[in-house]
């Protein structure tokens, strides 16, 4: 066997590194033809979401027979999003699918966008009305455009620990904000302890309670409307809260171990959110507390109003720098409109869809050990055509940022400070930074 | 071997003319050559985004294309933005604890090894360092336990003094207190050890003359040892406010910068700037103010310590 010199080494492994460089950096980095199957690069953030959706995979491939393989990578929230953002102003090496997180959907639709439009496919396959769409497409549509879609059906419920109320003689169901308030007032008289908490520094319940009432943080043209009469009187009733005793202020958002610990202690006894919060969030962190939570609509503001929400998700996005964008899309609408791919999501993360049919299954309604054998279900299924349509915009960093320093922050924490001076300073400053952005 | 070794003469009379220029020239190319992949990394990873940065800083426009040139406006806005003056105050506020607060306490620390007094010196440097090699993610995960208001440590100690809980990452008025505290644990035991090269460097014989003299162990102290160290002085504090106007990842983790942007750092607000809004001609422009920043209050110390110079 003939030996290899320095040289010739030098420059055969001079040879391989510049030929990879040549052939692994040029063309379109987002779906490459390894002599097989085309692989299609899905980007995600957590492994749980990628389960069901590899499972969806699976059912793809066995119902559609496609011509490519999806290489699945699980990056951490923020670099995967900074990644999307950054690959996508290079013009490669981006995914060609990738989950969107809600709050990070606003930064991709500044400018032009860099996702496919689902809304032509959506419709022409008769799909669109199918979807409980607060929750399946408002989080990822702007200006008419559907840039994502989500299969988490983030309807709102109040979880409340059931054996506690009873005890303190609660009545349940509670119908109006009105009776919760009274009720709370007199819970706390009893026990010292609180039937709600009020966030300081986010502003999930507040939100949820003002598209309880159809408003929030934009009008249909993606305008804040922070100091919008409702959003004012919402918050305005949390701070009301707070003076009358009746609700305590919850743990800062990363002290999440505080929270948990407030509610299996019994301190505070309910929260409002969707199942990623009494499904997911209460039963990871609180699980010594099963069988000791029920769920009921919100309560309602007005008679005859909305009694529940929609709050936060993850959808999914196709890349239109994608050179397989049609199949990427083909698949995308696929897992969010076969039930059986939907039901896999059910069994791992307990994730009631947003696809309408995929109620005819009688799982997503059976009783439930965590909420006492609740049919849960059948209370998401009921109350979801109830949600509220809203409204996202380009605007949502600045405006919700705004939202809680100069807003709910402020309110919350200083009696002196009214609801809508609050309101009106963080409305203020939204538009001072809109306007110096875009002028 | 034997083809091989025939084989290369023949190579040699058919290369062009241009071989024998390499021949010629290769022993003088060779090495920068050899080292040419750190300066072609650092020239794209590292110049190439500084200058654009600082290119990018008078343009506006949402993202890295369609920009339109703004001029000054990036600079002039910095003024008039409540969020950049608060960030602005609030890091300084964290750079004055790191220079008041824990250089000196260090240089405590560092006096109190050095003395004859303690012993097993090597087991508190390691156990005073591992802090500094403990990821942000993981302090801060630490502190949040430590500084919660109703189950935190911190309080809990407090509390066996008859001292009321305290809101430490929700209160506005102390947050950034929290975050000195936070500096202190993490960064006392690399400071120590910067203190501690320094006093190792002192000559012990300056000491014995000091001592053969009459003076105090105070004033050999404030005589001696103070301004011998002037150099090290110089290092620490320039490294502890280039360090403190960096603070990013606690901040972001524990409070996001909240309560009401008590804990708003420069470099939270240039990320959440760029990497939020999309504003990035504006976040390189705030960048680029904390570069100048930093580059005065450098000159600053170096004048003020008299440059590198001992003193001697």
């Amino acid at each position: 066997m003939n030996r290899m010199d320095r040289r010739t080494f030098v420059k055969v492994a001079g040879g391989m590194v510049a030929g990879s460089l040549l052939f692994g950096g040029c063309g379109e980095a987002p779906a490459f033809n390894r002599g097989v199957k085309k692989t299609l690069n899905f980007w995600a953030f957590s492994d749980t979401r990628t389960a069901w959706q590899k499972k969806a995979f699976e059912l793809y491939k066995k119902a559609r027979n496609p011509d490519f393989e999806i290489n699945w990578l699980i990056m951490p929230y923020n670099q995967m999003h900074d990644q999307i953002l950054i690959t996508s102003q290079a013009g490669s090496g981006g995914p060609d699918i990738a989950d969107i997180e809600i709050s990070q959907f606003a930064r991709f639709i500044k400018g032009d966008v860099i996702f496919v439009d689902m809304a032509p496919k959506l419709q022409a396959m008769n799909l669109m009305d199918q979807f409980y769409r607060p929750s399946a497409t408002d989080p990822w549509s702007w200006q008419g455009h559907v840039y994502g879609i989500g299969n988490e059906l983030n309807t709102v419920l109040l979880s409340y620990q059931w054996d506690i109320w009873e005890k303190a003689r609660v009545k349940t169901p509670i119908n109006s904000w009105d009776d919760f308030a009274e009720e709370a007032k007199r819970f706390h008289s009893d026990t010292g302890k609180y039937l709600i908490d009020v966030p300081f520094d986010a502003w999930g319940d507040w939100w949820i309670l003002a598209l309880q009432q159809r408003s929030g943080f934009f009008n249909a043209q993606g305008q804040p409307v922070l100091n919008d009469p409702i959003n004012v009187r919402t918050l305005a009733f949390q701070k009301q809260a707070l003076k009358d005793g009746w609700a305590t202020t919850r743990p800062p958002s990363q002290s999440q171990a505080s929270y948990m610990a407030a509610l299996s202690s019994g301190n505070v006894t309910s929260l409002i959110g969707p199942s990623w919060q009494f499904s997911g969030f209460v039963q990871q962190n609180i699980s010594q507390t099963k069988g000791q939570w029920h769920l009921q609509p919100l309560p309602a503001w007005t008679p005859g109003g909305s009694r529940t929400a929609t709050q936060g998700g993850t959808g999914v996005s196709v890349m239109k720098t994608s050179s397989s964008a049609e199949e990427a899309l083909d698949f995308v609408l696929y897992e969010h409109s076969t039930p059986e791919a939907l039901l896999n999501d059910f069994t791992l993360r307990q994730t009631w869809p947003t696809f309408r049919p995929a109620f005819a299954d009688a799982r997503l309604s059976e009783p439930l050990a965590f909420f006492d054998n609740q049919r849960v279900g059948t209370l998401i299924q009921e109350l979801s055509p109830e949600i509220n349509q809203w409204y996202n915009s380009p605007y949502w960093p600045e405006t919700t940022s705004a939202c809680i320093a100069y807003g709910i922050t402020p309110a919350i924490q200083n009696a002196a400070v009214s609801a809508q001076q609050a309101l009106d300073n963080a409305q203020k400053q939204t538009m001072d930074t809109i306007n110096f952005e875009t002028a | 071997m034997a083809v091989t070794q025939a084989n290369v003469p023949m190579g040699h009379s058919a290369r062009p003319a241009s071989s024998g220029w390499w021949r010629r020239n290769r022993r003088k190319i060779a090495p920068y050559l050899f080292i040419s992949p750190f300066f072609v990394l650092f020239v794209v990873f590292s110049v190439y985004p500084i200058l654009y940065s600082f290119w990018l800083s008078f343009f506006k426009g949402f993202g890295f294309d369609k920009k339109t040139f703004f001029g000054l406006g990036n600079y002039i806005h910095m003024f008039q933005d409540p969020s950049y003056i608060i960030a602005v105050l609030n890091t300084t506020k964290f750079a004055l604890g790191s220079v008041f607060i824990l250089s000196p306490l260090a240089l405590l620390v560092a006096l109190a090894i050095n003395s004859r007094f303690v012993r097993w010196k090597g087991l508190f440097k390691t156990g005073l360092f591992f802090p500094a090699i403990t990821s942000s993610v993981i302090i801060a995960v630490i502190f949040a336990r430590v500084l919660d208001t109703n189950y935190g440590l911190l309080n809990t100690l407090l509390g066996w003094f008859s001292i009321a809980p305290i809101g430490w990452l929700t209160n506005t008025n102390v947050v950034m207190l929290a975050f000195i505290i936070l500096a202190i644990w993490t960064y006392l035991g690399i400071n120590t050890l910067f203190w501690l090269a320094g006093l190792n460097g002192i000559n012990k014989e300056f000491y014995e003359a000091a001592a053969i003299d009459g003076a105090s162990s105070w004033q050999s102290f404030w005589r001696i040892t103070l301004p011998l160290l002037r150099p090290v002085t110089l290092f620490v504090i320039i490294q502890a406010i280039i360090g403190s106007y960096n603070l990013f990842a606690e901040p972001l983790l524990l409070t996001n910068g909240g309560p009401s942007n008590a804990s708003l750092t420069i470099t939270l607000y240039v990320y959440n700037q760029g990497f939020r809004n999309f504003n990035v001609g504006y976040a390189s422009a705030m960048a680029y103010s904390m570069t100048f920043l930093l580059l005065i209050l450098s000159l600053l110390n170096i004048k003020l310590f008299g440059g590198y110079s001992t003193g001697d």
